[in-house]
């Protein structure tokens, strides 16, 4: 049985020919195959980089119904410590970006792993300024307001 | 992918998602991440933050203990006090409950509100200007607090915690 393909086009214009049920991991992808078949589907906002990432995470995710291919006989356990590794080799910058196509295409489960991966980078800092430099967030309190909280948090009321 | 603007909670991600991050981060991690920025400050007080916290499943289990006690004044008579701290399933402790903000009654009533509110209700108190002795004068009272670990709304050790008079 030939599996149905489908086309994903990056912002770059870069072509990805993907299986349906490796896209179909996406809410989105999956209302629009149905909508527009055979119709290749332009993501404009995503780069080709972040597009590949995102598929190789639901080609590990797919699940087969026609039995074979590897990746869907992982187990739950397997699949857990794959998703935690591959968070774990993507630096910030990108890792924003994966979260925000997660976000976009309605991958839940990938938006789970991503979301979970940014809080906990943020409860892995030691102090606000640690947080604030690793992910480039201003620190817009005054003075004041800085000495406020200070004492709030020395002498509860 | 989109740009997210100089004021979002987190750059490069929309505030949508960046409050479903935030609302991941164990408790025991509020009072660092409190003091990051303005924005992620009123966020963590806000209603909206418990309320994406149940929606993601991010709630806690907290034991709060309460303990009335009493602790001299001038040497001369003893004020009562209530003392509470906060703990959470691990064990960790995470803190102290703020005071009532006023003082404290006699013969309280305490309840739990929908597993997550402390209600203190009632009482009574000295009335002012009453010295306590066989003709001592108390009043009374009408006053209800609650005391919301989630709403985050607070200016105490915890910024998770709040005292409301209403």
């Amino acid at each position: 049985m030939s599996k149905k393909m489908i086309v994903l086009k990056s912002s770059e214009g870069v072509s990805f020919v993907v299986e349906e049920a490796v896209a179909r991991q996406s809410k989105i992808i999956s209302f629009l195959v149905e909508e527009f078949p055979d119709r290749e589907l332009p993501l404009t906002n995503m780069t080709s980089e972040i597009l590949r990432k995102t598929i190789e995470y639901c080609k590990k995710h797919v699940v087969e119904d026609d039995g074979g291919g590897d990746s869907s006989s992982s187990s739950s356990g397997d699949l857990k410590e794959w998703d935690v590794k591959f968070v774990a080799e993507i630096d910030q910058p990108r890792l924003m970006d994966l979260l925000m196509a997660a976000n976009y295409l309605d991958i839940p489960s990938l938006l789970d792993v991503t979301c979970q991966k940014v809080a906990d980078t943020i409860a892995a800092c030691n102090d606000e300024k640690e947080i604030r430099a690793t992910f480039n967030i201003e620190n817009d309190f005054t003075e004041e307001e800085v000495e406020a909280i200070r004492m709030e948090n020395q002498y509860p009321i | 992918m989109e740009s997210s603007s100089p004021s979002s909670l987190i750059p490069g991600l929309t505030d949508d998602v960046a409050e479903l991050c935030l609302s991941r981060i164990p408790y025991s991690a509020f009072l660092i991440i409190s003091q990051v920025c303005r924005r992620w400050r009123t966020f963590l007080k806000s209603k909206h933050f418990s309320a994406v916290r149940k929606l993601t499943g991010s709630v806690e289990e907290f034991m709060c203990v309460l303990m009335k006690s009493q602790s001299p004044e001038d040497g001369s008579r003893w004020v009562e006090y209530l003392y509470g701290e906060v703990f959470d399933a691990s064990g960790n402790n995470l803190g102290q409950i703020p005071s009532v903000p006023a003082p404290l009654k006699s013969q309280f009533g305490v309840a739990v509100l929908g597993g997550g509110k402390i209600v203190l209700v009632g009482g009574y108190a000295e009335a002012e200007g009453f010295p306590i002795d066989a003709t001592t004068r108390i009043s009374a009272s009408a006053d209800v607090y609650e005391f919301d670990p989630a709403s985050n709304r607070s200016s105490s050790i915890s910024i998770c915690f709040a005292w409301l008079c209403f």
